[in-house]
């Protein structure tokens, strides 16, 4: 069994919520800065996701004195990129004890080293989820694992090698390994199988990024093919750049669900761009002459991704063909795909985003874009209750909700009506598309229900909302058909928010 | 003993359609599969000519209610692996699509409002590869209207338009009348009576459905 290499693991938990980096490609980007701090240090950083580096300590260590001291140096290096999050540094043997080292860093505010050989303990004290987060365990292995009562990683540790590859198989058996302080992800790179490096040179030194993005496209392509008619994956991908002058970059990318094309091309994008666009001191100072590709580590392709005649593989190639095609005939079209946000705001609890910034094969991923959290729906305390409507406004359209008199219904600060809603005055179209005039019309209400309240903020006397929701049933004057709108007040007005179509 | 009765006439009367509740699970799929047709929600299956989506076909739901219908139509055939693209329908309810059963991780949202010359083009390269294609407001010149609507026949996909079709080929209508909500606190679930017309659709009676159920499933009343 490989004894763990010692790795440094830098991380900024919330980097994807820092204003601006809401989609990966500026996130990545971002990062870029701190990276290049960080090679500063050691020549070969590990990047998974953004905001998440590795380094193995071999080199580093005894050159800058010892463990401790590259803690504090590479938690200088954090602070000193003059950025307000929060940012932890681990230590440890391995890449999820330097993980999870570092997440406990965080919290503790300076650099946290796990000694030598003693990453079982230091894990085994902590809870079954920082597997999830650090070994990259699906959370359903992980809920299982919390619902069979082994709630830390010392309970695991407890179970036999046995009885966890019984379970949980080829995952139990990497389970088994983590556990116990023997993570054998690599960090140091062995050389990697000659037949799968990609290297493609340039005659002519490139200086722009997208010329290499464009000559790699074909050679990233094969080589993701030629993996695949061996039935894997690259997990970790070594990238080299070579100047004009000489001067390297290199990078490993680490992605665990496995490498598509999109996803290499993504990656050269974001290290060229780093590199090219620095700061005079660390940019490049010629083109691009080589470009090097090594897969690292590969494991098998999960079985379900097997192209069966009417399998989900299939049914997402044709999807991304016809996405293709249909981006083809104009660049111009919008095309997005639903992402959870939750919120009380039915029309917010989706966000749009954009295809491009989604890798819409990785199933895995998608599914979890789109549900609320782990396991089941979580009802969000405060919201409308279901079943929800159909047509959700995103700008809310102003009506006017009356009393049998005329008069404007109120709710009151005790979230009561004043009055009895007796005739909504709304424009047909908001609520039949079918209508052919654009008029406002009368209509009768027949019930209602509600309010239900919302508060937001009352502690920002600047940002604070008050409003209600009510769910009303109106009817047509002269066709008496019925509709079913939630209406919305706020300061004073009434809007329709939605309607159950 | 009366699946095996039907099993033995089956070969015989190939041509007679037979109804999808006799049918066992398996039975279906193979026919779905055969025949070129798209699973329904079960409380469904009276509304459709074949009990099921027609693959080629053109539906369009009409009425109070449309965008629920629409939902509850394409539900089961996305939850089953088809992915779905919704074209300029920008008020969507995606948390209603949820409640209907569609899986949001196959849903594709289109916008084309910023290139409406070259909709029946887009539509087009969806229907290629995306088994079921939505869209609110098809708007296009007669000619490409049939073009798009043959297209649709020979890539076997599914389109539903929401509310008014105007002049797009249908095949099918789901007209909904009379939607009622009943009220237990809130508005829970509504009775609608459905109404399908096209040219499949000789002999079919109204039928009345329940929208949604508070399972969140579709029920079917008897009418």
């Amino acid at each position: 069994m490989l004894s763990a290499t010692r790795t440094a693991a830098i991380i900024f938990p919330n980097w994807s919520q820092i204003p601006g980096h809401d989609d990966s490609d500026r996130a990545h980007r971002a990062f870029e800065p701190v990276v290049r701090a960080l090679s500063s240090v050691a020549p070969l950083i590990h990047v998974d996701t953004a905001g998440v580096a590795l380094l193995a300590t071999r080199g580093p260590s005894p050159y800058f004195g010892g463990d401790d001291a590259l803690g504090d140096l590479l938690h200088g290096l954090c602070a000193d990129q003059a950025l307000t999050v929060s940012h932890g540094v681990g230590i440890a043997d391995g890449r999820v004890g330097a993980l999870a080292a570092a997440h406990q860093s965080c919290f503790s505010g300076s650099p946290c080293v796990v000694s030598v050989g003693g990453s079982e303990t230091f894990l085994g004290l902590l809870p079954t989820g920082v597997l999830g987060i650090c070994a990259d365990i699906d959370p359903d292995t992980i809920d299982l694992l919390q619902r069979l009562g082994l709630t830390t990683i010392r309970a695991v540790a407890g179970l036999t090698e046995r009885e966890l590859i019984d379970r949980f198989g080829l995952l139990g058996e990497r389970l088994h390994c983590i556990v116990h302080g023997f993570d054998i992800s690599v960090l140091v790179p062995d050389i990697a199988p000659i037949d799968y490096v990609i290297q493609h040179v340039f005659e002519d030194p490139v200086a722009t990024s997208g010329i290499v993005v464009a000559a790699m496209s074909e050679p990233s392509h094969d080589l993701i093919k030629a993996l695949e008619r061996h039935a894997v994956q690259c997990i970790r991908l070594h990238m080299l750049f070579e100047t004009d002058h000489g001067e390297h970059n290199e990078r490993m990318w680490h992605q665990p669900r496995g490498f598509s094309e999109a996803a290499v091309l993504e990656r050269i994008r974001w290290q060229l761009d780093g590199w090219l666009g620095a700061d005079a001191d660390m940019a490049a100072t010629a083109g691009i002459t080589r470009v090097q590709l090594s897969p690292m580590d590969v494991r098998p392709i999960d079985a379900q991704q097997q192209s069966l005649w009417g399998g989900r593989q299939e049914h997402i190639e044709r999807a991304l063909r016809s996405v293709a095609l249909a981006i083809s005939v104009h660049a111009d079209v919008e095309i997005t795909v639903p992402e959870w946000q939750g919120g009380r705001d039915v029309a917010q609890v989706f966000l749009q985003v954009p295809i491009g910034s989604v890798d819409i094969r990785d199933h895995v991923a998608c599914s979890e874009r789109v549900n609320s959290g782990r396991g089941a729906e979580q009802h969000w305390t405060g919201s409308v209750p279901a079943p929800w409507p159909a047509i959700v406004f995103s700008q809310p359209q102003k009506v006017q909700l009356q009393d049998k008199d005329g008069a404007m219904v109120v709710i009151t600060g005790r979230h009561e009506l004043l009055q009895t809603p007796s005739v909504l005055r709304v424009q047909s179209t908001l609520l039949d598309s079918s209508a052919r005039s654009a008029d406002v019309d009368n209509y009768a209400v027949q019930q209602f229900a509600g309010p239900w309240p919302v508060e937001e903020r009352w502690w920002d006397p600047m940002r604070r909302r008050r409003l209600a929701r009510l769910q009303v049933l109106v009817q047509h004057p002269y066709t008496q058909v019925q509709y079913l709108v939630l209406l919305t007040i706020e300061n004073r007005q009434w809007y329709i928010s939605a309607s159950y179509d | 003993m009366f699946a095996t009765m039907v099993n033995m006439i089956r070969p015989g009367l190939a041509a007679i359609p037979i109804s999808p509740h006799l049918m066992s699970g398996r039975d279906l799929a193979e026919r779905n599969a055969e025949h070129g047709l798209l699973p329904v929600n079960n409380a469904l299956h009276a509304v459709l000519p074949r009990g099921a989506l027609e693959r080629g076909c053109v539906y369009q739901c009409t009425g109070v209610g449309a965008s629920s219908l629409a939902w509850a139509l394409v539900a089961r055939a996305v939850s089953e692996g088809s992915w779905l693209a919704v074209v300029d329908v920008p008020r969507a309810g995606l948390l209603s699509a949820r409640e209907y059963g569609i899986a949001l991780e196959r849903l594709l949202c289109i916008d084309t409002s910023r290139v409406t010359a070259h909709w029946s083009r887009m539509m087009g390269a969806l229907v290629d590869g995306i088994d079921v294609v939505v869209t609110a407001s098809p708007r296009c010149s007669t000619a490409d209207a049939r073009k798009l609507a043959a297209r649709v026949k020979a890539q076997s996909a599914v389109m539903v338009v929401i509310g008014n079709s105007y002049d797009f080929p249908v095949d099918i209508t789901l007209r909904i009348a009379s939607p009622r909500w009943t009220f237990s606190g809130h508005a829970r679930q509504r009775e609608v009576t459905i109404v399908t017309e096209g040219r499949r659709a000789y002999g079919m009676q109204p039928q009345l459905v329940l929208l949604p159920q508070s399972s969140h499933q579709l029920v079917q009343t008897t009418c």
